[in-house]
């Protein structure tokens, strides 16, 4: 570990940032990946000197950095043993055995949660949401996850060096996939020359050879009914639209694409980053050709280091190939892909949290109006896109608007990842097409509920989408459909829950995610995130009141519908509706019970469902 | 200027400033933290809620600070959804407050305290334990934070960023466990860390001059103006029960100093306290000091001037137009030429507020015809005469006592001020009212009349110095005075 003197950091270190900080106009925008790569070259931590020197460097002030720096939880900010392990505790891998896998890392290494062994060899600490669902439990060790643990009986010395790439599931059959076809045809799908046999990039040359008009690029993702992937659903060709016209506004441009997936339940986007990634390259290049945009910037969330690596990978691929870069294949159009990490905040997967992360800062959702194509990135027009939505375009312009509006259902068109965990017998990530029951990617994706248990709740959406009953499990998986069942497709992310699982502990655990993630902005938000979850942890563990339901009601009321700066309020709102609709049985039970009913049965730890 | 219609009335609204903005400007009491006019808006507290109409779309409940005026917009402040949104606002904001307004400094001008008996519900709902953080952290000599009762509305952060424009406060952490902090406990720096016990709405950031010094219901406030430098801020000088100046607040004046003053002059209210005060006149005699009434004190003096011809006569660069319209009468009289004291350049100047020129009226005397003089200059014309005229407030402490102490006894000086000078060059002494006590006028740096009024009185037997100088004059003149 080299050594900072008091104003400087490492030569190298310095050139390294500098040489980052010319992907940005200006030079604040280099900090997080900045203080990414202190913390990782000197001794995985951010002491207040190295936080002072990576300030001066920057032109910033010491306690701008610092506030920076506070707001993500990947930054330490104290020093920590000589490796990291971080376990999930978030609602699929608790529904998995996370207690388990935390009791047993606690007594592994002789560290508590929060805190570093003794010996300085381990820290512990539980994180939120990894993007490992699909293959819960998981632990991350320095940076390396390892997934689908065996609570009982997993060694930390023998866990893999390398991270396994994410894997997609089979399709259930019976209709017309495209999404993962390159992705189970072959293990090394992302390389540029399996994405070639496969005709990928054919898509970027016949715009580019044609040549076929941006706007006309627009029109046809516009025709195609794309909707955005990342959770809104918002019309895809609809938001490019929105970019002004060149003529009228000459400023530089930008796509920010939002690889941030955080939401809990969520680990689609990292397959097609990892086992796809020119396919959302290509996705890239043709939006950014559309939209007349020549530097896009891949947001990557700082977990997903296999994810950012093997993106990056295939942007220099494309990069040498003469697709990515100035004159892209000789016509002129030119487009600059820079990747970027963040560093563990939910909040910065919300599109303008995210872009204010990206400039360096702490990751404060924008008020909107104004919008992102107005007033995005440095104030300049800025369009921001999910991975799975931008996958979906080469394909769109390949085939056509006409063959992608035959899948799914008229207004939810094409297909989409359902990244289906919790209580089912094969957890994964599977291509189905919009408008399926949800029931049919249970049972013939995932294989039914595990264990032969029955359903007693599921998510079909991502935690935001609060949680439906078992007698819902028919509703189809499409915008209108889902929201007429009072829920969301949000992020497709189904999580499901067997009769042994405690809704009440369930909201304990998703309410402790809201609170943990707010950015502490707005009144409602950064005090209602909190209060409702020690009302759950209350409820849960015995000091539940009646009262209680009333209160959580009227609080989410207060905090939602439309009434904070972004949706992280009504995130929180909804799910704490969805359970006093759906179960106020089990949340009455608490509170005669004085706790869980089901937790007085067993011993501790208990096991959700286990 | 856009026209909307707000709580019925039709009102002018600027199109460059918030809803907010045109809603104060009409006597519509929506209320605000983030929000400041004078800072950045951010949009975060929420409470600042109205229900707008535009167009045809429904009414929609917004926050005022972040919504720009619209042509025909139909503005209702009082409508029953903005008052829920408000009232549910303050419910979250006073779930972790603690109950410190038995102790607290901002109690009474406290707009938690305003708003949740406007808006609030009068009972919270909640029965969990309240957080714990720092409540007494210094931030350096001038403030201290109490992280208890922020609520997190980020001005104090705004501040530094927007106004002084060099960051020393963050927020640090996130959501509910988001603290203000500074970076490594290193105490705040600059000239300018008052504003921030003005610009916290509620008691989190307070002064420590002002801790527990006074309830803000017994100060009695007058607007005046700052003596400290040549910007004239408008203040507000703010006195308990008739006794001491407690407190200097700036007061907005978009022309001179916004919403902001400089700590030199916030804390330099001091010396308006100074027990040390001249009361009447005195007079030295054989034995010492004689004291006498300010009408007898007047009589010497006129008959020493009467006699001892051309003195050399010096103001304070404290003194009013007003009395230095009448020194410059006086001097007409004795046939001299008045000069003033000239203090040196401050290295407090800045590109902020502070001028660094330690005169407030240097455009006013100049202009009367008063010769600027440094102390050196001042003492070399007092040693070489027979008798002199030191006039003002703070006219001893420009010549320098040390250099007046060594003036020859022979010098028959006449001293107005406010504390008395003993010297021995030193015949009469005559007390005046302080910056505090009097009305009269400055003009600042930019040629714009600075007001000072005031705010306690001065101490018993102390005449106005206008009326001393008036009297003095008179005695003097065979035709009477002219003023």
């Amino acid at each position: 570990m080299e050594t900072v003197r008091p104003s400087s950091l490492p030569a190298a270190l310095e050139r390294e940032i500098d040489e980052i900080a010319t992907h940005y106009p200006e030079r604040r925008a280099a900090l997080i990946p900045a203080l990414h790569r202190c913390q990782e070259e000197l001794g995985g931590w951010l002491s207040p000197e190295v936080l002072e020197a990576c300030a001066r460097f920057l032109g910033l002030e010491p306690v701008e950095v610092f506030g920076v720096a506070s707001f993500y939880p990947m930054f330490h900010l104290r020093p920590v043993g000589k490796r990291v392990v971080s376990v999930c505790h978030n609602i699929t891998c608790e529904l998995r055995g996370a207690g388990s896998v935390l009791e047993r890392v606690c007594a592994l290494t002789g560290a508590e949660p929060g805190g570093t062994s003794a010996d300085g060899e381990y820290s512990v600490k539980t994180v939120e949401c990894q993007g490992a669902c699909a293959n819960a439990p998981m632990l991350d060790i320095d940076g390396v996850f390892h997934e689908n643990l065996r609570a009982d009986s997993f060694e930390l010395p023998r866990l893999a060096r390398a991270q396994t790439p994410a894997r997609a599931g089979a399709p259930a059959g019976g209709y017309e996939t495209y999404l993962l076809e390159r992705v189970l045809a072959r293990e090394d799908s992302h390389t540029l020359a399996a994405y070639r046999a496969a005709g990928g990039y054919r898509a970027l040359e016949r715009v580019l050879e044609t040549p076929i008009a941006p706007v006309e690029v627009t029109n046809i993702v516009m025709d195609s009914g794309l909707r955005g992937r990342g959770g809104a659903g918002f019309p895809t060709g609809l938001k490019w639209s929105f970019m002004p016209d060149p003529a009228r506004d000459p400023r530089p441009r930008y796509l920010a694409v939002n690889a941030d997936e955080s939401e809990p339940g969520t680990c689609k986007d990292r397959v097609l980053m990892e086992r796809d990634p020119h396919g959302l390259v290509e996705g890239i290049l043709l939006a950014c050709y559309a939209m007349r945009v020549g530097v896009a910037y891949v947001y990557v969330r700082g977990e997903y280091r296999f994810s950012y690596a093997r993106v990056a990978a295939a942007v220099e691929e494309a990069r040498a190939a003469g697709l990515v870069g100035a004159n892209v294949l000789g016509s002129g159009f030119s487009c600059e892909i820079w990747m970027h990490q963040g560093a563990g905040a939910y909040i910065c997967g919300e599109e303008t949290g995210l872009m204010e992360s990206l400039e360096g800062k702490r990751g404060h959702p924008r008020p909107k109006p104004p919008f992102p194509a107005g007033f995005g990135l440095w104030g300049r027009p800025t369009t921001v896109n999910n991975v799975e939505t931008l996958f979906n375009v080469p394909f769109i312009v390949e085939r056509g608007a006409a063959w992608y509006k035959r899948l799914g259902t008229e207004k939810s068109t094409g297909n989409f990842l359902c990244g289906i965990s919790g209580h089912v017998e094969r957890p994964g990530v599977y291509e189905v097409p919009l408008g399926i029951p949800a029931r049919e990617i249970l049972e013939r994706c995932a294989g039914g509920v595990w264990k032969k248990r029955a359903l007693k709740a599921w998510i079909p959406g991502g935690s935001s989408c609060g949680l439906l009953p078992a007698s819902a499990i028919d509703t189809r998986m499409d915008h209108d459909s889902l929201r007429t069942a009072g829920s969301m497709l949000g992020t497709g992310a189904m999580i499901l829950f067997d009769e042994t699982a405690c809704t009440v502990r369930a909201m304990e655990v998703i309410s402790r995610f809201y609170a943990h993630e707010s950015c502490g902005q707005c009144s409602q938000c950064r005090e209602g995130t909190d209060w409702l979850h020690e009302i759950f942890e209350r409820l849960e563990h015995g000091a539940g009141r009646i009262e209680d339901v009333e209160l959580l009601t009227s609080l989410a009321n207060g905090m939602a519908p439309g009434k904070t700066i972004c949706a992280l309020a009504d995130a929180a709102a909804i799910p704490t509706h969805s359970i006093v609709k759906h179960f106020k049985h089990e949340l009455l039970e608490h509170v005669k019970h004085a706790g869980c009913p089901r937790r007085a049965a067993r011993s501790e730890p208990l096991e959700v469902g286990a | 200027m856009t026209c909307i219609l707000l709580d019925g009335r039709e009102v002018e609204a600027d199109p460059k400033k918030p809803l907010i903005h045109a809603c104060h400007q009409n006597d519509a009491n929506v209320p605000m933290y983030c929000y400041h006019p004078g800072l950045t808006p951010v949009g975060s507290c929420r409470i600042c809620q109205v229900e707008v109409k535009q167009g045809e779309m429904p009414p929609r409940v917004v926050v005022a600070c972040r919504t720009p005026v619209a042509e025909g917009m139909i503005v209702n402040t009082d409508a029953h959804r903005a008052h829920e949104a408000r009232r549910q606002c303050l419910e979250f904001l006073l779930k972790n407050h603690p109950l410190d307004c038995p102790i607290c400094d901002k109690a009474g001008e406290c707009d938690l305290q305003d708003f949740a008996f406007q808006e609030g519900q009068g009972e919270g709902r909640s029965v969990e334990p309240r957080r714990k953080l720092e409540k007494r952290k210094s931030l350096g000599d001038v403030i201290v934070l109490d992280q208890e009762r922020c609520i997190l509305c980020s001005r104090c952060v705004r501040f530094f960023e927007d106004v002084t424009r060099k960051p020393q406060l963050t927020v640090a952490g996130l959501g509910a466990h988001s603290t203000i902090e500074t970076f490594q406990e290193r105490p705040l720096e600059g000239n300018y860390q008052g504003n921030l016990a003005d610009v916290c709405p509620v008691g989190a950031l307070t002064l420590k001059k002002f801790r527990f010094q006074a309830r803000v219901w017994n100060l009695t406030k007058t607007p005046s103006s700052c003596g400290e430098c040549s910007r004239g801020c408008a203040i507000s000088l703010e006195v308990l029960r008739g006794g001491e100046v407690k407190r200097v607040r700036p007061r907005y004046d978009p022309e001179v100093n916004q919403w902001w003053m400089c700590d030199h002059g916030r804390f330099a209210f001091g010396a308006f306290n100074a027990p040390d005060r001249l009361q009447g006149g005195l007079l030295r005699g054989s034995a010492g000091w004689e004291a006498c009434d300010g009408e007898r004190a007047l009589d010497e003096a006129a008959d020493l001037l009467r006699v001892h011809a051309a003195p050399v006569v010096m103001v304070s660069p404290w003194l009013t137009i007003e009395e230095g319209a009448l020194v410059q009468g006086l001097a007409r009289e004795l046939g001299v030429r008045a000069g003033f004291l000239s203090p040196p350049e401050s290295p407090l100047k800045d590109d902020l507020l502070h001028t660094g020129d330690p005169c407030p009226n240097r455009r006013g005397l100049s202009e009367l015809g008063f010769e600027a003089q440094s102390a050196e200059q001042a003492l070399e014309r007092l040693a070489g005469a027979e008798s002199a005229l030191l006039v003002g407030e703070r006219a001893a402490e420009h010549v320098g006592d040390a250099g007046l102490a060594a003036l020859p006894a022979g010098l028959r000086l006449v001293v107005f001020e406010t504390r008395p000078v003993d010297v021995p060059a030193a015949r009469i002494l005559i007390g005046v009212p302080n910056a505090a006590e009097r009305l009269g006028t400055w003009i600042n740096v930019d040629g714009r009349r600075r007001r000072i009024a005031p705010s306690k009185a001065a101490p018993s037997g102390v005449t106005a110095l206008t009326r001393s100088l008036a009297g003095l004059l008179e005695r003097l003149s065979s035709v009477g005075v002219e003023r």
